[in-house]
């Protein structure tokens, strides 16, 4: 057997050697790579999750605000038809208002105008009379004053003349 | 061509303790797996450089495998740690076993008169002591899993029970605690027998026809260097994956 053992070279010795040269390269690539390459590859693992998350995340909260954005377009829409009917009615009644109030104006305007009109015809009407007062008065002293046998022609044209005159 | 010898040669003594030419190339492959392990530490990043990236993909892979044996990526990533250091220290130090260095360099000694080569490097685990080291730590290692997974009260009832028919399933038991100590036996003898014999093939080839023609046979070694570190490391796994169910009866 320990011919065999010889032969075979086996040797205590070196089987320890062989086995704390393994433990040695098993502890330091336990520290220096195993653990701290499982610990970023977790790491890694995570911080991607958390990334498509987030990305799911955003995404949802894009479709809600899209969602919202529709519905507040719509109310704004409604809103505004609405304002735009209210604002129609309003216009067409201050139209009507200001319309009414234009013919009560004009209307008051036409009965000033048509006063003054025939304020300014009476007193057109008075001073004519004054004057045709005035010119028959003239003509009557006129008439006095000539002699009878020629008043008729030169009587009947001066007054004529006097009355073109003075128009 | 240099003696084929079965064991491992001395290149000097630290003391009474013996350094043998495959103990020193297991300690490159130490430095060589060091100086990666540091390398990638220093520049570890959330974003990875191609140095990290080539380890996580590495380091992903052999985690699938483990998912598919523990179903759990708790568990593969607990025993991460075991499963993958075996795996790549008998990777790296076959394929170092395979480099032009190893073999050719050496020193010519002077013994009782007589004078020897002795190669510098030989691939570790064509030296006995170097696979057997390993199976006998991954045997320790499975049974202390085992241990902390179940108790070992639940551990060890595996191999010494009273369960009825009383004498079979005790004496299945005892043949399962036996066949413990055949696996350190079959896990060393098993990838010993694959490096040495592939050493002394390409030894052979080599100083028969030096040019061309041992090129298939290189690569077919590194082959079996991968696939030996692979069957090493998943048969730890699967006993691993076996010690720490805790089974009914």
């Amino acid at each position: 057997m320990s011919e065999l053992i010889h032969q075979l070279g086996l040797d205590w010795k070196l089987l320890a050697s062989q086995g704390v040269n393994f433990l040695i390269l098993l502890a330091s690539l336990t520290f220096l790579v195993y653990k701290p390459l499982i610990k970023i590859t977790e790491e890694r693992r995570k911080k991607i999750e958390l990334g498509l998350a987030g990305a799911e995340e955003a995404e949802k909260r894009l479709k809600q605000i899209d969602v919202l954005k529709e519905e507040k377009l719509a109310e704004a829409d409604k809103g505004a038809i609405k304002i735009i009917g209210e604002a129609e009615k309003k216009g067409s009644k201050r139209f009507e208002e200001i319309l009414k109030n234009a013919e009560s104006r004009a209307d008051e305007v036409m009965v000033e105008a048509t006063r003054v009109a025939e304020q300014k015809k009476q007193e057109e009407l008075n001073r004519l009379t004054e004057k045709a007062n005035a010119l028959i008065k003239e003509a009557i002293v006129k008439m006095v004053e000539l002699d009878p046998k020629y008043i008729d022609d030169k009587l009947i044209s001066r007054a004529a003349e006097v009355i073109r005159k003075k128009a | 061509m240099h003696e084929i010898s079965l064991r491992a040669e001395e290149v000097f003594h630290i003391g009474s303790w013996p350094v043998t030419n495959a103990l020193l190339l297991a300690i490159v492959s130490l430095l060589v797996l060091l100086s990666l392990g540091l390398a990638i530490k220093r520049k570890i990043n959330l974003i990875p450089g191609k140095i990290q990236s080539i380890f996580e993909l590495l380091l992903e892979q052999i985690l699938k495998f483990m998912d598919s044996v523990l179903g759990d990526r708790r568990l593969s990533e607990k025993y991460l740690p075991l499963i993958a250091t075996i795996f790549l220290f008998i990777m790296t130090s076959n394929w170092l076993g395979l480099f032009p260095f190893v073999g050719p360099v050496g020193l010519n000694l002077e013994h009782d008169g007589e004078h020897s080569f002795i190669p510098l490097f030989r691939a570790p685990a064509s030296d006995l002591n170097f696979t057997i080291a390993l199976a006998v730590i991954s045997l320790i290692s499975i049974n202390l899993l085992g241990i902390f997974a179940i108790g070992f009260k639940n551990h060890f009832s595996k191999f010494f029970n009273t369960h009825k028919p009383f004498p079979v399933i005790s004496f299945v038991g005892l043949l399962e605690f036996l066949s413990e100590f055949v696996k350190i036996v079959s896990f060393s003898f098993r990838l010993f027998g694959n490096v040495f014999a592939g050493e002394v093939l390409l030894l052979i080839v080599g100083f028969l026809v030096p040019y061309l023609v041992p090129l298939p046979f290189l690569f077919l070694e590194v082959f079996v260097g991968f696939i030996q570190a692979f069957i090493f490391s998943m048969l730890t796994l699967v006993f691993v994956a076996m010690a720490v169910k805790h089974e009914a009866h």
